[in-house]
């Protein structure tokens, strides 16, 4: 007899299992896609399929005074290709770079020709701040790349609700990065992204803030990139302006260009 | 009495003038060809050495923190005052600045990593002998902005020659990527491939306006007599550490040259051996030749009461006056030899393949060698044969007191 | 002497007789025997000059070749055959498309042990904390083992194995730049023949130490296959490395290649037509040698020739006695000469065959110097070095035996021949 109810115990076990494991799977399955769906959300409201945008980056270095560079972009994000024009300091003014597929050129005035930065020479860090050329030029898309899952849910004092993200990077995906934990409202904008490696060491936060108008729609206007190995060491990207989705000409992604800027 | 043997033991000595002269001259030839060798030896390391240290890396630099070990423009001297004032106190003159980093340089189609040095174009001359191994064109004048002295292979490498412009692509101070043109002034010619191939020179201060360097140098290189380069070392780097500037000796820049000349002497001591055995067996020879030959008179001396410590004390003595004497000649001769070649010098290319000549220029070895020697290794030598002389001696002397007076005195 | 000089050869024209080189040889082995002590006191010192000559040369022959050895074993090759221009400009582009032909050739050849591909391209490494420049090297992980050491130099954790394509063996100073340890996720970046850029993650699974600063500060060794694939060169590589069975027969093989492979295509090259410093140290190497050489035969003539001096005085008497005999000035000399070359000549061999025994010993267990040198491994030198014979050592020490054997017997022979037998003969 008691054998029995055992053996009927452990089927329903069994049956149990399977359908809270059919049900998490499912949710979760559900809140995979629901992350992936957040992020390619956010991902298009901060670069739309084009934009054009005016930048202001000031970077910040213990024992010397902020530096700031003014630049305007065109970001062509679904042909991978973008062109930067640097306007200030005066001693980088009409530097020029231009990313196509896998190539980058960089002019330089003073040179009147441009160069083809080789891989060697591409190191970390773009134009002495604290982001890299691969956060400017190599956007890969973190849906791509990465298992995305939701990991909660808040609902802010001014009712909008924020999710944390976890996107966990793909073991054979071309990223530096071990998993990225980022908060994203709802709407899709980012608040805030946190970047660990794989020994799950903090390396940097990239915190977004000033949400405002840009362009006929809602985004931040302000990321601050925060390298936490290094103290005293800090980035901040001002958008002065942007305008999403506006066709770009094609010959701005072209090397003619590089110099054209310079006139 | 040991007045009397000394006296004996010398009038051994001359009375057999041919045999003795012949001992003396054994252990002479001997110590000759040593010092000869040590001579061109150390003529040559000498050489070689001071033309490492002449031609680029100084007898010491002088860095901040680990700049050595992990060269990274952040890593700078800002302020030079300390530092210049200890090299004042310390009476060295021979010293220059530079700031030196990593650059891409860009022919027309071709680029390559080179090491880019900014350098003073009026005091770099007092330290390096760079300006000496320009082939074409000249060297960094004073006055000059965004020239560039380079080496020969290395225009070649990228199709430039003079007067043509390079391109500089490196990363400034801050990581910013930047790049400029600069005139092609000189091509060296040093014999180092890494001068010759990957170097490119040009004025500091224009180095310093392009990495946002401004005032900034990363190195300091001087040059002092090699003599008192450890004790200036061990002086300057109490009034260093304490700034977080860090002194490196050309040796540990470059521990290969010293690892080399290590190695040659390690060979010449044994090679010292192999000469010492040659003499001893020639000297026990002659040695015991001649106590043989007195055996007679060994003989008669015991029976009139000489005792046999005495008669091996003579022949010892005697090997003695003849090691010393032969010593002398072979000292006298030796250093004789090694002052004349160190005046007028040993020309290599009279000798070998003038091919090999210039494979040894890449050794910075010149092709005349000036004999010098060593004092260690002069002491070292001149000791050795004595000591060589001496122990030949034992056996025959040992002979000579084994002697039994009665059929001693039958000898014939 | 028991037997009468002359007896049994005719007289020559001049008077004096002309005797057999077998009588020659046997009077001057009596001779030498009459005054056993001399004869072996500067044998001794003929067998310990000659003897260790030999041995200092075929231990400077046994570190030369270690040098040789361990510079084409370390990472070249004897033989490196790539695209023509690729060994000035080393860029990707510059690769061979197709290298069967090469492969094929080098399989054929009778004197090559090995062949091995690789694709050397240049790239940056990067990690989330750092970066640095490398060279990518994609090996075939097997025959790479065949030809060089390169898999005997990985300190940390293991060499790659075939057809593990995301894999890198790091060399230590790219790895201490990085801070990356065996496991870690690297990234790199390099460029693919047309140009665009390409990132591909490799994992960690070595850390290689070669001692050479060139490789250890910038090499990233991946697979073949990884790299065709990622830079798209299909089944192309840059460069064929071969292993020849021995130095000797390099140049041959060498012809051999440059015969068979299109000129156009294949760019064959030896080991020191690309890097020719061990080539040049090994050349000064030889040069000094006949240096020392010389400076051996002045300090042993030094030490022979008193004796040969020592040992005419005291026959004066007899050497007057034979003249006054009938014997003529030229078989005098002649005499004298074959003395001074048997002693040399027996001495000499005594100390070559010592030296050469010696050898053979120490040829295989090796000398360890480890206590007299620092690490010369930047020099491809080791601490234990292995004496090796050579043809080429034999001929210089018969040669300094001979000059020697001349030299030293010349001189007294003269001398004697000079002597006035009646004067000679009241000697004592």
């Amino acid at each position: 007899m008691v054998d029995i109810f055992r053996k009927s115990y452990i089927e329903m076990a069994v049956v149990v299992a399977v359908v809270v494991a059919v049900f998490v799977g499912v949710t979760s399955a559900r809140a995979d896609e629901e992350a992936d769906a957040l992020i390619r959300s956010m991902e298009d409201r901060t670069r739309a399929e084009t934009n054009t945008a005016t930048y202001r980056m000031v970077v910040t270095r213990p024992g010397e005074g902020d530096r700031e560079v003014v630049m305007q972009s065109w970001d062509d994000r679904v042909g991978d290709r973008s062109f930067i024009h640097i306007l200030l300091p005066r001693r980088d003014k009409d530097t020029t770079f231009l990313k196509v597929e896998g190539n980058l050129w960089m002019y330089l005035p003073n040179l009147e020709r441009d160069i083809k930065i080789p891989p060697a020479m591409m190191l970390n860090s773009w134009m002495g701040s604290d982001f890299t050329n691969d956060d400017l030029v190599n956007q890969s898309s973190a849906v791509n790349d990465y298992n995305n899952t939701i990991l909660a849910r808040e609902t802010g004092a001014d009712g909008i609700e924020v999710v944390t993200i976890q996107a966990v990077a793909h073991l054979d995906a071309p990223v530096v990065w071990g998993r990225v934990v980022m908060q994203v409202r709802m709407d899709g904008i980012p608040i805030i992204q946190k970047f660990y490696d794989e020994g799950d060491v903090l390396i940097r936060s990239l915190i977004f803030s000033n949400i405002q108008d840009m362009g006929g729609r809602l985004a931040p206007g302000k990321m601050e990139m925060i390298p936490e190995t290094e103290p005293g060491h800090r980035t901040v990207m001002f958008i002065e302006d942007m305008t999403f989705d506006e066709p770009i000409a094609e010959d701005i992604f072209t090397r003619a260009n590089l110099s054209r800027r310079a006139r | 009495m040991s007045g009397t043997l000394l006296a004996i033991a010398w009038r051994n000595v001359i009375r057999n003038r041919r045999r003795s002269l012949i001992t003396i001259l054994s252990v002479a030839i001997g110590l000759v060809a040593l010092l000869f060798i040590w001579g061109f030896n150390d003529g040559s390391h000498n050489n070689m050495m001071a033309n490492f240290r002449a031609l680029m890396t100084g007898s010491f630099q002088v860095h901040k923190g680990d700049f050595f070990d992990h060269p990274k423009l952040e890593t700078n001297i800002p302020d030079q005052t300390v530092l210049l004032a200890a090299m004042e106190s310390a009476g060295i003159d021979a010293w220059t600045t530079r700031l030196s980093s990593f650059a891409l340089s860009a022919g027309e189609e071709t680029s390559t990593g080179m090491l880019l040095l900014g350098m003073d174009p009026l005091r770099e001359p007092l330290v390096t002998t760079l300006d000496e191994k320009i082939s074409s064109g000249r060297f960094l004048e004073p006055g000059d902005e965004y020239t560039a002295v380079i080496g020969a292979k290395g225009a070649a490498k990228l199709g430039l020659g003079l007067g043509d412009e390079i391109v500089l692509l490196t990363q400034d101070r801050r990581g910013t990527l930047t790049a400029d043109k600069f005139d092609i002034v000189g091509l060296i010619k040093s014999g180092d491939p890494i001068i010759d191939q990957a170097m490119v020179m040009v004025p500091i201060k224009s180095a310093q306006e392009l990495l946002v360097m401004e005032g900034r140098i990363t190195d300091l290189v001087a040059q002092v007599p090699e003599s008192e380069l450890h004790q200036i070392a061990a002086e300057l780097r109490l009034v260093l550490e304490p700034e977080d500037l860090t002194l490196v000796e050309w040796e540990e820049i470059n521990p290969i040259i010293r690892q080399m000349v290590n190695l040659d002497n390690g060979f010449m001591y044994i090679f010292i051996g192999i000469v010492v055995l040659i003499v001893i067996s020639g000297v026990v020879n002659t040695v015991l030749v001649s106590m043989l030959q007195r055996t007679r008179e060994f003989g008669v001396l015991m029976a009139m009461g000489t005792s046999t410590g005495a008669i091996g004390a003579v022949v010892l003595i005697e090997a003695i006056f003849l090691g010393l004497l032969g010593t002398a000649v072979g000292t006298a001769g030796g250093l004789g030899l090694v002052a004349w070649f160190g005046r007028t010098g040993i020309d290599l290319s009279a000798i070998m393949d003038p091919e090999l000549v210039e494979l040894m220029g890449e050794f910075y070895l010149d092709s005349t060698i000036f004999a010098e020697i060593d004092t260690n290794h002069l002491l070292i030598t001149v000791l050795g044969l004595l000591a060589a002389t001496i122990v030949s001696a034992v056996y025959p002397a040992w002979r000579a007191m084994g002697l039994e007076p009665v059929e001693a005195i039958r000898h014939v | 002497m028991s037997e009468p000089l002359g007896a049994s050869t005719p007289p020559a024209k001049n008077g004096a007789v002309t005797l057999s080189m077998v009588t020659y040889f046997l009077l001057a082995l009596r001779n030498l025997t009459r005054n056993m002590r001399r004869t072996v006191l500067t044998l001794i010192s003929l067998v310990v000059a000659i003897g260790s000559l030999t041995f200092m040369l075929t231990l400077t022959e046994g570190y030369l070749g270690s040098m040789k050895d361990n510079f084409v074993l370390t990472n070249f090759g004897h033989i490196q055959i790539n695209a023509p221009g690729f060994q000035d400009d080393g860029l990707i582009d510059n690769y061979m498309a197709d290298t069967a032909p090469v492969v094929a050739a080098a399989q054929a050849d009778p004197n090559v042990i090995a062949s091995t591909q690789r694709a050397y391209v240049s790239g940056l490494a990067n990690v989330a904390a750092a970066s640095a420049a490398i060279t990518v090297i994609g090996v075939e992980p097997d025959k790479e083992k065949a030809v060089t050491r390169m898999a005997e130099f990985v300190t940390d954790g293991a060499w790659l194995e075939v057809g593990d394509n995301g894999g890198v063996v790091l060399g230590v100073g790219v790895a201490e730049t990085l801070e990356a340890e065996l496991g870690d996720k690297v990234v790199m970046t390099t460029q693919a023949p047309g140009g665009d850029f390409s990132s591909q993650v490799f994992r960690v699974r070595g850390i290689m130490e070669s001692g050479t600063p060139e490789i250890d500060r910038l090499m990233a060794i991946v697979t073949l296959e990884a790299a065709q694939t990622w830079m798209e060169l299909g089944d192309g590589a840059t460069t064929v490395v071969l292993r020849v069975d021995s130095h000797e027969n390099t140049d041959a093989v060498y012809e051999r290649m440059l015969d068979q492979l299109d000129g156009q295509q294949f760019e064959t090259q030896r080991w020191f037509d690309v890097d020719p410093f061990i080539q040049q140290i090994v050349e000064s190497s030889d040069a000094s040698i006949v240096f020392i050489l010389a400076i051996v035969v002045v300090v042993v003539l030094g030490e022979i020739i008193n004796t040969m001096f020592m040992s005419l005085y005291e026959r004066t008497r007899e050497f007057g006695l034979m003249e006054a005999l009938g014997t003529g000035r030229r078989q005098l000399f002649a005499m004298l000469l074959w003395e001074t070359t048997v002693l040399v000549s027996i001495g000499g061999a005594l100390g070559y065959g010592g030296a050469a025994l010696l050898t053979a010993i120490y040829g295989r267990k090796g000398i360890d110097l480890t206590a007299f040198t620092e690490s010369l491994s930047s020099l491809y030198m080791d601490p234990i070095i292995h004496p090796v014979m050579d043809l080429k050592i034999t001929v210089y020490i018969l040669a300094t035996v001979a000059i020697t054997a001349l030299l030293a017997g010349v001189l007294p022979a003269w001398r004697a021949t000079k002597l006035n037998p009646v004067e000679a003969m009241r000697q004592i």
